[in-house]
C-alpha cells in the first residue's frame, strides 16, 4: 500500500516534469534533446530569483516562467524553424548544440555542486491513508493534473489551441487557411518551457540541481511520452504512473540501485515492442 | 530557355528534400578520373602516411602523447560517421561501445593470458556482437526513437556496469601491469586505428553494400521496394561502427590505466563523435578527420577553461549546422566551384560594361 501511494504521487511528479516535452513532441514532431536543461535551467532560474528576493520556489515562477518563454521562443523561431524545412536531423543536431551550451552555462554560473530549492513543503510530510507522503510529492499530483486538464482544455477550447493542433495535423494545409505557423511553432515552443517550469521547481525541491542532471531527466521524460502514447496529453500522466510503479515495484524487487536500470529498459522495450506508445494515438 | 522546365517539378532545387542527400557527389562516387590526379593523389596518401608513421621520430613526447588522444578521436569519429552520416542513423549513444571495448579488453587481460593484440581484437569482436544484438532492437525503430533508444542503452549499460561486482562496480578496473604499453606503441596503434577505420570506411562505402546503405538513408521505403532489406543493411553498418569504436575504446584503456563505467560510458564520447562529423562535414571521409582535429585543437588552445571550450564547441555546431550544413570539408571542396562560379559573373560583368 505504501509503495501503491508514493508511486502514484511520483507519477505525477514524472508527469509535470514531462508535459513540455510531450506539447512540443505532439506539435511539431520534434524531439528536444535540450528539455532536460530547460527543466535543469528552471531549477536554477528558481533558486536564483528564490535566494535574491526571498520568494517562495512556487511562488518565483511568476517570474520564472516569462523568463523561459523569452529564451524559447526565439530558439524556435531563429534557429529550429528554418532547420526543420531540412528534414527531422538538424534541428535534433541544433537541440543537442543548445543542450551542450546550456550544461555549460550552468556549469559557469552554479559549479557541479548539488544545489536545491529549499521550501517547507520539501522535508514534511502529509499523512494519506496512513501512509506518509512528501508534501513536495502532493503538490506535484496535484499541479500535474490540473497542468494537463489545463492544457487538454486549452487544446481542444481555445482558438489558439485550435490553430495549433491545425499546424499539427497538416502545417501546409494550415498555412493556407491563415495560420501563422511559424509563431504557432515559436509559441508551441516557449509554451512548452513554461509548463515545463513547474517541473523544473519540483525537482529542485525534490531532489537536486546538478549542471548535467539534464541528461537522465530527458531520458524519463521521454520514456514517460513513449508510454503514454507519443504526444498525447492526457497520456502523459498516465505514463508518468507507469514509470513510477515500475521504478517502486522494480526497486523492491531488485534494489534501489537498479532503478535507472529499469526505466530504460523499459524505455527500450516499448519502443522496440510498441513504436507509436502504450497509450493512444494523436496530439488531445 | 526550357532548359529548367525540363526538370520534373519533384526535382526542382526549390523543393525540399527529407533526409541528406549525398552531398559531395565527389568524394562519394570515386577517385579523380585522370590517371595524373590518380597519380597525385597517390602521392599525397603516400606523404601523409609516411609523416604520419614516422612520427615518434620528430615529436617531442608531449606531442606523441596528445597525438594518441587525437588519433583515438579521429577514428571513433570515423566510426561513427558510418552509420552516423552514410547510414543517416543518429546514434547518440555510442559511448557503449567505447566503454564495452575498453571493459572487453581490461577483462580479457586480467582473467585470461592472451597477448595483448589478441585481447584488442576480442574487445573489437566482442564489441561488435553487442552492436548487432543492440541493434536487432533499435534499428527497427526510425529517426528519432532510433536516437533516444540508443542513448537509453547507454545509459541502461553504465547502470548495470555500475552494479557489476566482476567489473569492479563503480571503483572499475585497472591495466594489469604487464599490459601497460609505451607511448610509441600507442602512437602506431593509434595511428593505424585512423587509418584503418577510414580504409575500412572507403572500402564499405565505395562498395555496392555501400551505395545500398545511402539508398535506405535517403528513402528507406523506396530502397525496400527495389529489394533492399533496409534492416539488414544499418545492421551491417552498425556493427561495423561498432566494432572500429571498440578497437578506439580498447586502445584508450591503454591511455586511461584505469576504467570506471561513468566516463566510460558517457554520451561524453558521442557528443566528440556528433561534432567532430557534423562540424567537419557529415557523410564524408575528411570531413571526420577534419572535425576530430580541431575541436580537439580548440581543447587544447583552451586548456583550463573547459567550459568555455563547451561552449565554442556548441556554438560551433549550431552556427555549423544552421549556414553550413555541409561542414567545413563541404564549404572546402564547394571553393574552387564558388570561386570560378564568381569569376565568370565578374568577367561577364566585365564584358557586359565594356560592351555597353
Amino acid at each position: 500500500m505504501t509503495q501503491l501511494i508514493n508511486a502514484i504521487f511520483l507519477g505525477g511528479l514524472y508527469a509535470a516534469v514531462s508535459l513540455g516535452l510531450t506539447l512540443v513532441f505532439g506539435v511539431m514532431r520534434l524531439v528536444n534533446l535540450a528539455h532536460g536543461e530547460i527543466l535543469i535551467g528552471g531549477g536554477y532560474l528558481a533558486l536564483f530569483f528564490s535566494g535574491h528576493l526571498g520568494l517562495d520556489p512556487l511562488v518565483s515562477l511568476v517570474l520564472v516562467v516569462p523568463a523561459l518563454m523569452l529564451i524559447a521562443y526565439p530558439v524556435q523561431r531563429l534557429l529550429l524553424n528554418p532547420l526543420m524545412a531540412h528534414g527531422a536531423e538538424p534541428p535534433l543536431v541544433a537541440t543537442f548544440g543548445l543542450s551542450i551550451i546550456a550544461q555549460t552555462l550552468f556549469l559557469l554560473a552554479y559549479t557541479s555542486n548539488d544545489r536545491s530549492l529549499s521550501a517547507s513543503y520539501g522535508l514534511t510530510g502529509v499523512n494519506i491513508l496512513g501512509t506518509d507522503v512528501r508534501a513536495v510529492l502532493v503538490i506535484a499530483f496535484v499541479g500535474a493534473i490540473v497542468l494537463v486538464a489545463a492544457t487538454h482544455l486549452a487544446l481542444t477550447r481555445l482558438r489558439f489551441g485550435m490553430a495549433l493542433r491545425a499546424a499539427a495535423e497538416d502545417p501546409e494545409a494550415a498555412v493556407s487557411l491563415g495560420i501563422d505557423v511559424k509563431h504557432v511553432y515559436a509559441l508551441t515552443f516557449a509554451i512548452g518551457a513554461a509548463v515545463t517550469a513547474f517541473g523544473s521547481v519540483l525537482i529542485g525541491v525534490a531532489f537536486s540541481l546538478t549542471p548535467t542532471a539534464g541528461l537522465t531527466w530527458l531520458l524519463r521524460a521521454f520514456t514517460v511520452i513513449v508510454l503514454g502514447g507519443m504526444g498525447s496529453i492526457v497520456g502523459t500522466l498516465a505514463g508518468g504512473m507507469m514509470i513510477a510503479f515500475a521504478e517502486q515495484y522494480g526497486a523492491l524487487a531488485f534494489g534501489p540501485q537498479y532503478r535507472d536500470l529499469i526505466v530504460f529498459s523499459l524505455l527500450v522495450i516499448v519502443l522496440v515492442i510498441r513504436p507509436q506508445g502504450l497509450l493512444g494515438k494523436k496530439l488531445a | 530557355m526550357s532548359g529548367e522546365e525540363a526538370i520534373p517539378a519533384h526535382e526542382s532545387p526549390g523543393t525540399p528534400v527529407r533526409g541528406r542527400r549525398p552531398v559531395l557527389p565527389g568524394i562519394a562516387s570515386g577517385v579523380p578520373g585522370t590517371p595524373a590526379a590518380r597519380a597525385r593523389l597517390a602521392v599525397v596518401v603516400a606523404v601523409v602516411l609516411a609523416a604520419l608513421f614516422a612520427g615518434p621520430q620528430y615529436l617531442s613526447v608531449g606531442n606523441v602523447v596528445l597525438a594518441i588522444t587525437l588519433f583515438n578521436l579521429m577514428a571513433m569519429a570515423q566510426a561513427w560517421n558510418l552509420i552516423g552520416g552514410y547510414g543517416g542513423q543518429f546514434s547518440l549513444g555510442h559511448g557503449l561501445f567505447v566503454g564495452a571495448g575498453g571493459y572487453t579488453m581490461v577483462l580479457v587481460l586480467l582473467h585470461t593470458g592472451v597477448p595483448v593484440a589478441a585481447a584488442i581484437l576480442i574487445a573489437g569482436a566482442v564489441t561488435a556482437g553487442i552492436g548487432a544484438l543492440a541493434g536487432i532492437p533499435l534499428l527497427r525503430l526510425r529517426g528519432v526513437y532510433f536516437s533516444v533508444g540508443t542513448l537509453g542503452v547507454m545509459i541502461a549499460a553504465q547502470a548495470w556496469v555500475i552494479n557489476w561486482e566482476w567489473a569492479g562496480r563503480t571503483a572499475g578496473i585497472y591495466l594489469p601491469s604487464d599490459a601497460v604499453l609505451g607511448f610509441s606503441t600507442q602512437y602506431y596503434m593509434g595511428a593505424a586505428l585512423v587509418v584503418g577505420t577510414t580504409a575500412i570506411a572507403v572500402v564499405t562505402v565505395r562498395s555496392r553494400y555501400g551505395l545500398r546503405l545511402m539508398a535506405v538513408r535517403d528513402d528507406e521505403n523506396a530502397a525496400q521496394e527495389l529489394g533492399v532489406n533496409g534492416f539488414r543493411v544499418k545492421l551491417t553498418a552498425f556493427a561495423i561502427s561498432a566494432f572500429l569504436v571498440g578497437l578506439s575504446g580498447a586502445l584508450n584503456a591503454f591511455e586511461q590505466l584505469n576504467l570506471e563505467p561513468y566516463s566510460a560510458f558517457n554520451i561524453f564520447w558521442a557528443v566528440n563523435m556528433i561534432l567532430a562529423c557534423v562540424i567537419g562535414g557529415m557523410s564524408t571521409f575528411v570531413g571526420p578527420l577534419i572535425g576530430a582535429a580541431l575541436i580537439f585543437e580548440l581543447q587544447q588552445q583552451l586548456q583550463g577553461y573547459q567550459d568555455l571550450t563547451a561552449l565554442i564547441e556548441g556554438a560551433i555546431l549550431l552556427a555549423v549546422i544552421r549556414f553550413a550544413p555541409d561542414g567545413i570539408w563541404g564549404l572546402l571542396y564547394a571553393l574552387p566551384k564558388s570561386l570560378r562560379v564568381l569569376l565568370r559573373r565578374l568577367r561577364q560583368q566585365d564584358r557586359a560594361a565594356t560592351g555597353a
